[in-house]
């Protein structure tokens, strides 16, 4: 299999599941849902299209015969995740705090603060791929 | 750190497409190079002033 057909087909899977998953949602179905599960499908819509971002570029790349990744594409990878990382330590902090607030079990705020990290990194990198200054 | 990429490249002729196709990387790493947004490895440079028939010094200036 190429490489640039193993993106493609991770994204492929994510958009059946993803479907799938939305379509049986019983709350968006009866048309009871709560706005907390639409925002947390919105996000997921997010994520998913920053994975069609990365899937699109790759393919134009390889088309036009430029590598996928390069120095620059590895260093803006590199500055983002460093950066989601240390601000996710201060969101995971936030996080811990709002759960001992509200009593509820710890479990449900893990899926929020992976979602968050998710969103820093796709913040931070879409942030070096069109305004950063990366010389800093 | 300033360059001439711009300027010697349509001297040479070329887009920003194909310079990237020479050197080996995407055409994002051009853009950014030409506005002055990243500064890049040595090979990067190296293999850049190959292909404008320059020095690395004629091409990239380095302001003090």
């Amino acid at each position: 299999m190429k490489k640039i057909y193993l993106p493609l087909f991770i994204i492929t899977m994510i958009v059946i599941i993803v479907g799938i998953w939305i379509y049986q949602t019983e709350a968006i179905k009866s048309d009871t849902a709560l706005i907390s599960e639409y925002i947390h499908i919105g996000v997921i819509i997010i994520l998913f299209a920053f994975g069609i971002f990365f899937a699109i570029r790759r393919f134009r790349n390889t088309k036009q015969g430029l590598p996928a990744e390069d120095e620059l594409s590895k260093k803006i990878e590199q500055k983002a995740a460093s950066k989601s990382f240390f601000v996710s330590l201060f969101l995971w902090l936030i996080i811990s705090y709002i759960q001992n607030e509200s009593g509820r079990e710890a479990e449900s705020f893990f899926g929020y603060g992976i979602i968050g990290m998710a969103l820093l990194f796709a913040g931070f990198y879409f942030y070096y791929y069109f305004k950063g200054n990366i010389n800093e | 750190m300033n360059n001439r990429i711009k300027e010697l490249r349509a001297r040479f002729n070329l887009t920003q497409l194909e310079l990237a196709q020479k050197v080996g990387v995407r055409r994002e790493t051009i853009v950014f190079l030409e506005k002055g947004k990243y500064n890049p490895s040595l090979k990067l440079a190296h293999d850049i002033s190959k292909v404008f028939e320059s020095t690395i010094e004629e091409v990239f200036i380095f302001n003090q």
